[in-house]
C-alpha cells in the first residue's frame, strides 16, 4: 500500500492519470453545470427552480462541491507536479523548435487551464458569491409555488448585457474549448484507449466534444445579445421596482 | 548550392555554448546531409580550425546515432528519415538552416552537437529484455505467435534509440521510447512473465533520468524516423496502471 | 607461429559433441573469480558477454559507441541462416555446412563450419526466447525464405531489419546482465592496445573518447568482438566507426593474421553519386529475388532505360548463369557488374552502375506485393537517389561489404596468443574466401552464445596463469605507449585531414586491391601505401587536444592502423595466385572469365606473423583438410 501511494504520487504515468480522472470529473461538472445552464431557455421559472432545488440538497450540495474541489485541486496539483518535472527537462531550449504534429491546443494546456481556472474563480465570486455586480444578486424570484429565491434568470441576463463580461465569458469559454479539444481525447490516451480500431473517433472526440460543449454555453450570451432571452422583470420584478433606475442605467 | 549554417558549438559538457554561422558552398544536392556538415568539417580542419563534433555512424539510417535539431525538427524536415538519410536535395540554394544539438537534461551535450544518450541504455537495463538465458530456450516453433501479434511487435521494435522522440516532446519525455521497448515484449507471449514488472521499472527509470512526462501531443509519433506509434504509449498507460492496481 | 588448430578427432558431426565433452570446466563457485574483457558489443561481442556473465564469470565489455545497440551488426538487413528444415525442402545441418564451404570457396575450416551449421538452430531458438520479432505466417509459425544463392528456404528475417533485431536481442540480454552487476559496460571508451603478461592476453589499454583518459584492464581472457576492416577501402558499406585497430594491434603483439585478401564485393549498393561520396549504402541482396539485373548491351549507351528495347538489354547474370541466374552468389554477381561497366556497359555517374530492374515483377505481381516485400528498401533508394524505384529501374554497384579474413584462431576460437579469443568477423575462420547471405549474424551469433562459452571455460581451466592487476608494469608500460602515441599523432601539425589520407587510401586500396586484383596493381599498391604513411605522419593535422572528445583524433588513430593494415592486405593478394571467392585476381582465370582456384598450391590459410617495423609480414600455412567434400569447380551455370 505505502509503495503504492509512493508510486501513485511519484510516478509521471500516475500523475497523468491522476490528471486525467480529475479532468473527466471536472467535465461530468462542466456537463451538469451546462444542463443547468441551458434551463435558460427554458424561463426564469425553470432555471430559477432548479437553482431552489440544488440549494434544497443542503449537505449533499456541499458534498457535491466538495468534489468538483477535490477535482480542481488534483488537476492542479497535477498540472503543477508534472510542470515542474517538464520545465527541469529541457533547462536550455532550442534556438529554433518547430512543432510537427502537435495542435496548438495541445501545446497551450497550462495556458487555457490557468485562464479557465482564474474565470472560474471570477465566476464563483460573480454568481456564487456575489461579489462582482452585487446590485444584481440579490434579486428575488417568486416560483410557481410560492417560495421566493434568487433570481439566476435575470442575474445571467443582466450579466450578459454588459460587453466587457460577454466578451470576458466568450474569450474564456473558447480556451475551455481549446483545452478541452486536447482534454478529452487525451485523457484517452492516458487511460490506455488507442487502437487503430477507434483511434480516429477517439481523435475527433476531444475537438467535436470541445466544439458542441463551447457552442451550448456560448449559446447564452448569444441569445441575450440578440434578445432571444430577455429580461422578464414586467412580470417577476415588482419586488425590485425601486432598482429600476439601475436597470435602466444598464440597458444603456 | 551555398548555405549558411547556424551551429551551436560548444567546446565540451560544462563549457558555455553559442550559436556560430557558417557559410559553405559548392555544396552538391546529392549530398546527404552529414556530407554536408563532413565538407564544412573538412574546410574548418584544413583552415585550423576544430571541426564541428556530430555522432554519426552507419549512415544508413539504422544504428540511431545521429541526431541534430535541423531548422526545428529533429533529422530535418523528411518524414520518416533520420539525418543520414536527409539529402540536400531537400533545402534550396541560399538557404540558413539552423542546427542544433538534442536538449535534454537527460541528453547532457558532449561536446557541440553530440549528446550523451546513455540514460536509455539504464532505462533497458531496468527491464528492456526477456530473462532468457542461453541455452534455456524450446524450439522455435513450439510457441506460435499469431502474425498480427509478431507484426506490432516487430512495429514497435523498429525504434533505433536515436531520442528524436525526447527532442522533439516539449516535457522532452522519453515515453514513446520506453512504450516501444514494453510494446515489442508485451505483444509476444515470450514477454508475458515480466510484462507488468518490465514497464513499471523501465517508467521509474526514465523519470529517476529526469525525462518529462507525456502531454499526448504526438509529436513524437511525427519525428520518429521508425514511425512508431503513439498507441503503444497507451498500451504502456495501460499496462501501468494495471500492474499498479493489481500487480503484487 | 603455432599454428594448432586444434580439430577434435572423430567424425565430422560428433566433433563438437566430442569436444564439448572432452573440455575441461570451470567449477561454478570459480567462475566469478575469473575476469573477461570483451572488446566490441555486436552481435558477437553482447552475446559472448550476456552468455559469459550468465554462468557466472565477471565480464568487463567495452564500447566506443555511447550505446552497445549502435554496433554495425544492426544494418545487416536480409537474414540469418539456420538449418531448421521448417519448410520440408530438405535443408539438414549437412547441407548448410556443403553450401558453406562450397560458398567459401574450399578455403574454410570443415570441422568449424560444421559446427556452425549444428548450432545455428539453437540460434533462432534461443533469439525467439528472447523475443526477436521474426516474420511469422499467419498460422504463427515462422517465416523463411532463400536467400543468397541458397536453394532451400532456410533464412529467417525480420522484415528488412534483422540485424538490428538479432542485435536487440543480443543488447537485452548484455543489459539484463549489466543490471544484475555480472557485466560491467564501459561505453565510449575504445581499445588502443593489448597487453600480454607472460605470454598471455591479459588486458587492454581504452581510450575515454569523451575524457581523453588513457587507462588499461586487467583479466583472465580477452574477447575481440571487432568486426571486419572493409573500411580499409574508405568507401564501403560498414560503418564510419568500424576499423582494424583492435585486430592490427593484437597482429603486432604476435597474432596471426589469416587471409587478409578475402574481402567481400556486395553486389546490390546504391551506386557513388560524387567524391563527397562518404559511404556507400547496400541494399538487402533479397532484392534479387525479384529484380532483375542488366546492362545496355551496347557500350555508351545514354539512352533512359525505358527507351532501351526488351532487346537491347543484357541480363547477364541470366545469360552467363541460367540456373542461378539473379540469385548467383555475391562474388559472381559483383564481378559481373564491373565487367560490365568495365567494358562500357554501364549506366548512372561516370558509368559505375548496372540495372536491377522491377518492372517484370511488377507486371507479374502488382506494385503492392513489390511494395511488401520491399518497400522500405524502395524508399531507402528514393531518399537517397532521388529517383522512384517503382518507375525507374534501380542502379546498383558492388561495395565492399565484409571480410571473411581476420586473426586466425583455433577451433576454440583462441588466436595463437594464448587467452586472446577472437569472434565474429574479426576472425577468419567459418566462410573461407566468401561468405554466403545471412550467414554473418549467424556466425556472430554462433560464436558468441554457443562455442565461446564452452571453450573459454576450457581455457581458464588449463592456462595455469595467476591473477593479475592493471597496475603491473606490463600494464603500465603499454598505457604510456598509447599515450606517446596519441601526443604524436597531435603533434604532427600538419596540414592534412585524417579523412584526406584516409580516401587516398581507400581509393588505392579500392583500385588495386578491390573486385579484381592483378601483381602490377598490387605491386603498385604496395609501393604507394608506405609513401601515404610517411606523408600521414609528416602532415597530419588534429585540432585540440588529446584529451578531450575529438573525433579527428579518433579517426587519425584508426587510419594509421589501416595505412600499415593495407600492406598486410596487399602483401596477401600478391602471394595468393590463385582466383577463389573474394579474392579474384585476373591472371587466374578461365577462358570464360570465372575464377581459377590452385587447389594444389594454396588449400591452406594464409597466416600473416609481424615481423616488425618495416618489414614485410612473415607467411605462415595452415593446411586445410577436406574430408568430407570433395574439392571441386564452384560452378553456378
Amino acid at each position: 500500500m505505502v509503495t503504492f501511494l509512493a508510486r501513485l504520487f511519484r510516478s509521471s504515468v500516475m500523475i497523468k492519470i491522476i490528471m486525467a480522472v480529475s479532468g473527466l470529473g471536472i467535465i461530468g461538472f462542466l456537463l451538469a453545470h451546462l444542463t443547468g445552464n441551458l434551463l435558460m431557455f427554458g424561463g426564469p421559472e425553470k432555471i430559477n427552480a432548479y437553482g431552489q432545488s440544488l440549494r434544497d440538497l443542503g449537505p449533499v450540495l456541499w458534498l457535491l462541491r466538495g468534489g468538483i474541489l477535490l477535482f480542481f485541486i488534483a488537476h492542479i496539483w497535477s498540472a503543477i507536479m508534472l510542470g515542474k518535472r517538464n520545465r527541469a527537462a529541457r533547462p536550455i531550449g532550442y534556438a529554433m523548435k518547430k512543432p510537427i504534429k502537435a495542435t496548438v491546443f495541445s501545446r497551450t494546456m497550462m495556458l487555457s487551464g490557468l485562464t479557465v481556472f482564474a474565470f472560474v474563480a471570477f465566476h464563483l465570486a460573480h454568481y456564487t458569491f456575489g461579489k462582482i455586480q452585487p446590485e444584481f444578486f440579490n434579486r428575488e424570484y417568486t416560483l410557481h409555488d410560492g417560495r421566493v429565491t434568487h433570481n439566476v434568470y435575470e442575474m445571467v441576463v443582466y450579466g450578459f448585457e454588459n460587453p466587457a463580461y460577454t466578451l470576458l465569458y466568450v474569450l474564456c469559454m473558447t480556451l475551455l474549448g481549446f483545452h478541452l479539444s486536447h482534454a478529452l481525447t487525451s485523457a484517452m490516451q492516458t487511460f490506455g484507449l488507442n487502437n487503430p480500431k477507434y483511434s480516429k473517433f477517439l481523435r475527433r472526440l476531444g475537438p467535436s466534444f470541445a466544439v458542441i460543449i463551447v457552442a451550448a454555453y456560448l449559446s447564452i450570451p448569444v441569445s441575450v445579445i440578440t434578445g432571444i432571452l430577455k429580461h422578464k422583470a414586467d412580470i417577476e420584478h415588482t419586488a425590485l421596482s425601486n432598482e429600476g433606475g439601475i436597470i435602466k442605467e444598464m440597458k444603456q | 548550392m551555398k548555405l549558411t549554417l547556424d551551429i551551436w558549438r560548444q567546446k565540451s559538457a560544462n563549457a558555455e555554448g553559442k550559436m556560430v554561422s557558417y557559410e559553405v558552398d559548392d555544396i552538391s544536392p546529392d549530398m546527404s546531409f552529414l556530407e554536408m556538415l563532413d565538407v564544412l568539417n573538412e574546410r574548418l580542419l584544413e583552415k585550423g580550425e576544430d571541426s564541428v563534433a556530430f555522432d554519426h555512424d552507419c549512415r544508413e539510417g539504422i544504428c540511431g546515432m545521429c541526431s541534430l535539431m535541423i531548422n526545428g525538427m529533429p533529422h530535418g524536415p523528411e518524414r520518416a528519415t533520420t539525418t543520414c538519410q536527409l539529402h540536400m536535395r531537400k533545402f534550396h540554394d541560399g538557404q540558413r538552416i539552423t542546427i542544433e544539438p538534442w536538449r535534454a537534461s537527460s541528453f547532457p551535450v558532449v561536446k557541440d552537437l553530440a549528446v550523451d544518450r546513455s540514460a536509455f541504455d539504464r532505462i533497458v537495463q531496468k527491464g528492456g529484455f526477456i530473462s532468457a538465458n542461453t541455452g534455456n530456450a524450446p524450439d522455435a516453433n513450439a510457441i506460435p505467435i499469431p502474425k498480427k501479434d509478431a507484426d506490432i511487435a516487430m512495429d514497435a521494435a523498429a525504434c533505433i534509440g536515436c531520442g528524436a522522440c525526447v527532442a522533439v516532446c516539449k516535457n522532452s519525455s522519453a515515453m514513446l521510447f520506453v512504450a516501444a521497448k514494453a510494446s515489442h515484449f508485451g505483444h509476444l507471449p515470450q514477454g508475458q512473465p515480466e510484462r507488468y514488472e518490465r514497464v513499471i521499472k523501465m517508467v521509474e527509470q526514465a523519470d529517476a533520468e529526469g525525462f518529462g512526462s507525456c502531454s499526448n501531443t504526438y509529436d513524437c509519433e511525427a519525428a520518429c524516423p521508425k514511425e512508431i506509434s503513439v498507441r503503444h504509449i497507451a498500451r504502456l498507460n495501460r499496462d501501468y496502471l494495471r500492474a499498479s492496481l493489481f500487480g503484487e | 607461429m603455432n599454428l594448432d588448430s586444434k580439430i577434435p578427432s572423430g567424425p565430422l558431426a560428433e566433433k563438437w559433441t566430442k569436444h564439448k565433452f572432452d573440455m575441461k570446466l570451470v567449477n561454478p563457485a570459480n567462475k566469478r573469480k575469473y575476469t573477461i574483457i570483451v572488446v566490441g558489443t555486436g552481435l558477437a561481442g553482447a552475446s559472448a558477454a550476456a552468455t559469459l556473465a550468465e554462468l557466472g564469470y565477471k565480464v568487463l565489455a567495452f564500447t566506443y559507441h555511447d550505446s552497445p545497440r549502435r554496433a554495425h551488426s544492426i544494418a545487416a538487413q536480409g537474414g540469418i541462416n539456420a538449418a531448421k528444415n521448417y519448410q520440408n525442402d530438405g535443408d539438414s545441418v549437412y547441407r548448410l555446412f556443403y553450401d558453406t564451404v562450397k560458398g567459401g570457396d574450399f578455403r574454410s575450416r570443415e570441422a568449424n563450419v560444421h559446427r556452425l551449421a549444428e548450432v545455428s538452430a539453437n540460434i533462432i531458438d534461443q533469439c525467439v526466447a528472447q523475443g526477436v520479432p521474426f516474420a511469422r505466417e499467419y498460422g504463427g509459425y515462422l517465416s523463411n525464405r532463400s536467400f543468397g544463392g541458397a536453394q532451400v528456404s532456410r533464412t529467417f528475417y525480420a522484415r528488412g531489419q534483422t540485424g538490428q533485431q538479432l542485435l536487440l536481442g543480443t543488447y537485452a540480454q548484455l543489459s539484463k546482465m549489466t543490471s544484475n552487476g555480472g557485466v560491467t559496460l564501459f561505453n565510449r571508451k575504445e581499445m588502443l592496445d593489448l597487453v600480454l603478461v607472460n605470454g598471455h592476453a591479459r588486458g587492454i589499454v581504452t581510450r575515454d573518447l569523451i575524457t581523453g583518459k588513457v587507462e588499461s584492464f586487467a583479466g583472465d581472457a580477452v574477447l575481440l568482438c571487432t568486426g571486419g576492416y572493409s573500411n580499409v577501402f574508405y568507401l564501403s558499406t560498414n560503418a564510419k566507426a568500424c576499423n582494424v585497430t583492435a585486430a592490427y594491434r593484437a597482429y603486432k603483439h604476435g597474432a596471426g593474421f589469416a587471409n587478409p585478401c578475402y574481402t567481400q564485393i556486395h553486389p546490390t549498393c546504391i551506386p557513388v553519386s560524387g567524391d563527397h561520396q562518404s559511404k556507400l549504402t547496400l541494399m538487402s541482396e533479397s532484392l534479387r529475388n525479384d529484380g532483375r539485373i542488366w546492362a545496355p548491351k551496347k557500350a555508351g549507351d545514354q539512352r533512359s532505360p525505358d527507351q532501351i528495347p526488351e532487346n537491347e538489354r543484357d541480363y547477364y547474370l541470366e545469360r552467363k548463369y541460367p540456373s542461378f541466374g539473379n540469385l548467383s552468389p555475391r562474388d559472381i554477381a559483383s564481378r559481373s557488374a564491373k565487367e560490365a561497366c568495365d567494358s562500357g556497359h554501364g549506366v548512372g555517374p561516370g558509368g559505375r552502375g548496372v540495372y536491377l530492374d522491377f518492372a517484370d515483377a511488377i507486371k507479374r505481381l502488382g506494385q503492392k506485393v513489390i511494395e511488401e516485400r520491399y518497400g522500405n528498401l524502395f524508399e531507402m533508394y528514393e531518399r537517397i537517389t532521388g529517383e522512384n524505384p517503382y518507375r525507374v529501374p534501380m542502379r546498383i554497384y558492388p561495395a565492399p561489404h565484409y571480410t571473411m579474413g581476420g586473426l586466425w584462431v583455433d577451433y576454440n576460437l583462441m588466436s595463437n596468443v594464448p587467452g586472446l579469443h577472437v569472434l565474429g568477423e574479426a576472425n577468419f575462420s567459418d566462410h573461407g574466401a566468401n561468405r554466403l547471405g545471412a550467414s554473418a549474424l549467424m556466425q556472430g551469433l554462433a560464436d558468441g552464445y554457443f562455442v565461446i562459452p564452452y571453450t573459454l571455460g576450457h581455457y581458464l581451466a588449463t592456462s595455469g596463469q595467476g591473477k593479475v592487476s592493471a597496475d603491473a608494469p606490463e600494464f603500465k608500460q603499454a598505457e604510456q605507449e598509447a599515450s606517446e602515441r596519441i601526443n604524436k599523432l597531435m603533434n604532427i601539425r600538419g596540414k592534412r585531414t585524417p579523412t584526406s589520407f584516409h580516401r587516398e587510401l581507400g581509393l588505392l586500396m579500392w583500385h588495386k586491391c578491390g573486385m579484381a586484383r592483378n601483381e602490377k596493381g598490387l605491386q603498385e599498391a604496395l609501393d604507394k601505401i608506405p609513401a601515404i604513411r610517411e606523408e600521414f605522419w609528416k602532415n597530419l593535422f588534429i585540432p585540440g587536444s588529446g584529451s578531450e572528445f575529438n573525433q579527428s583524433l579518433e579517426l587519425a588513430g584508426r587510419v594509421a592502423d589501416f595505412l600499415e593494415f593495407a600492406e598486410v592486405l596487399c602483401t596477401d593478394a600478391l602471394h595468393r595466385n590463385e582466383s577463389c571467392g573474394g579474392h579474384f585476381r585476373e591472371e587466374y582465370q578461365t577462358a570464360d572469365g570465372e575464377a581459377k582456384r590452385n587447389d594444389a598450391d594454396f588449400t591452406y590459410a594464409a597466416v600473416w606473423e609481424y615481423a616488425g617495423e618495416g618489414k614485410r609480414p612473415v607467411l605462415n600455412k595452415e593446411p586445410l583438410q577436406f574430408d568430407n567434400v570433395s574439392l571441386s569447380v564452384r560452378s553456378y551455370k
